[in-house]
């Protein structure tokens, strides 16, 4: 290497340190504070009452527990003003639909439903048909059904509450005072 | 091809010819009988007649035959006359000219052995004439066919003959609905009937038949039955109807909202702007139900139940119109 080779050497050496001195130095990006965890949007619960002239024995005990239906993650639970049956026709939607239960959700502004039906055999067969439903509107799925049939109205009446609690377990619980 | 020469008319020796046949009776002889040979004829030969102690005769026009045309150009023998087959127009002239001798008394023609060589005459100008235009007019026949076909296939049955008959019609019953009373069936009234129109003069003859075939005017009708179909055949206008249907709407929010007196004057509403769609009556039957007017309620329902004969949820109404009826007595 000669002495020029050197000069050069040591030129491009220099030309590349004083570029990488001039270099903007990259910024540092610093994370915004996490946000603190947003409240759950309340969970609205409306349970709709059995009517009384489908059996008024019956509905009085089943309304009972409907207003005392306790579920998980609901937040406010209220009266819907009509039943389920009246609500349907209302809206023009009488099938037994998650669909169909969608619409009576949102008609009556909840996110769960909560509701019973009294079906009898038929005039000359006393036995009677009681079904219970928890329905999740925003999902669109029923979350809990059970059915059972009594001899007649009377034993559904009695074999209400064990129903109830059969169906909705320990997910669901049955107490509280009617609001 | 040329024609063949025509054969002069000389005696010929009774020599035996081809196509000798013995004598028929002379009942089976009217004229001449004809008698293609089946084997392959021989190439065209002049024709010629040949009777028992008469000189023969050649056949008048003897021409060759177009080769478009193998059943005819060839040389066929003719025993007698026979009516010349449908598909030889061509050579029916030859044929013709053959048959057209008058038939001699049977018991002078013992024997007819005639041999002819038939080859179509070429169409003259007039025939090629005649046959184009019967071509022609054939093809034009046949279009008319298919497209009369094709017309018929597609119009629509024939109505059957209709009977215009003058009947003198019944006078006319206006049934006006009242504008929707709160929960109230339509209140009908029947507006004064217009006089009678004046007795027509009796039909006679043919008039009569038809008359007796007419249909009849329909029995009166109750007024409240007219009224209800009237507003079944009445149908209300766009405007009306979809403010109707959005004063339904109002009634479903505040049914929904607990306010059931409000529900039930929207509902109202909606059937005075459309009372012949039964959803108001439906709404105002929810409404007076959960407002505890069970009278209104039934009433309502009872016309839901009359005007909406396939609705789907007749059954669930029925069946609530039912629990009230019970839940009133």
């Amino acid at each position: 290497m000669t002495r020029a080779d050197g000069l050069r050497l040591l030129g491009l050496l220099a030309t590349f340190a004083t570029a990488c001195a001039t270099a903007k130095p990259v910024p540092v990006v610093h994370a915004p504070p996490a946000p603190l965890k947003a409240a759950p949007p309340p969970v609205r619960l409306a349970w709709m009452p059995l009517e009384t002239t489908v059996s008024p024995e019956v509905a009085s005990t089943v309304n009972q527990r409907l207003a005392g239906l306790a579920v998980a993650g609901v937040t406010d639970k209220f009266q819907a003003p009509v039943s389920m049956e009246m609500a349907q026709l209302a809206i023009e939607c009488i099938e037994r639909t998650p669909a169909c239960y969608g619409k009576v959700g949102r008609s009556v502004g909840a996110d769960r439903l909560a509701w019973a039906e009294v079906a009898r055999a038929s005039k000359r067969d006393a036995s009677v048909t009681l079904r219970v439903s928890l329905f999740d509107v925003g999902g669109g799925t029923l979350v809990r059904q059970g059915a059972r049939t009594f001899p007649n109205a009377k034993a559904a009446r009695d074999g209400a509450a064990a129903l109830f609690d059969g169906t909705f377990g320990a997910a669901v619980a049955s107490a509280g005072p009617a609001r | 091809m040329s024609a063949p020469p025509k054969l002069p008319l000389a005696p010929r020796p009774a020599a035996p010819t081809m196509n000798r046949l013995p004598a028929r009776p002379a009942s089976t002889l009217p004229g001449i009988t004809a008698a293609a040979s089946p084997a392959p004829a021989p190439p065209p030969a002049p024709a010629r007649a040949t009777m028992p102690g008469h000189a023969q005769v050649a056949a008048p026009a003897v021409r060759p035959a177009p080769a478009a045309s193998p059943q005819l150009g060839h040389a066929a023998t003719l025993v007698a006359t026979a009516p010349a087959p449908p598909a030889a127009a061509p050579g029916a002239t030859a044929l013709a000219t053959v048959s057209t001798t008058p038939p001699r008394p049977a018991q002078n023609v013992p024997a007819v052995d005639v041999d002819v060589t038939i080859e179509p005459a070429a169409p003259s100008d007039k025939q090629r004439r005649a046959i184009v235009i019967a071509a022609g007019a054939a093809v034009g026949i046949v279009i008319a066919l298919v497209v009369g076909l094709r017309a018929g296939r597609h119009a629509a049955p024939a109505a059957p003959p209709a009977v215009a008959v003058a009947v003198p019609s019944p006078p006319p019953v206006v049934a006006v609905i009242a504008p929707a009373p709160p929960a109230a069936e339509p209140v009908a009234e029947a507006a004064p009937a217009p006089p009678a129109a004046k007795p027509q003069p009796r039909p006679k003859g043919r008039r009569l038949a038809r008359e007796a075939v007419a249909p009849r005017p329909e029995p009166r009708q109750p007024i409240r039955k007219l009224a209800l179909a009237t507003a079944k055949k009445e149908k209300p206008a766009a405007g009306d109807r979809e403010a109707a249907r959005a004063a339904y709407e109002r009634g479903n929010s505040l049914l929904f909202s607990g306010d059931a007196g409000g529900a039930a004057s929207a509902y109202r509403e909606a059937v005075r702007l459309a009372p012949a769609d039964p959803v108001g009556y439906r709404g105002l039957g929810l409404a007076s139900e959960k407002e505890g007017k069970t009278n209104d309620a039934i009433t309502a329902f009872v016309s839901y139940l009359k005007l909406s004969r396939h609705a789907h949820d007749r059954e669930v109404i029925a069946r609530r119109l039912s629990r009230l009826t019970h839940a009133r007595k």
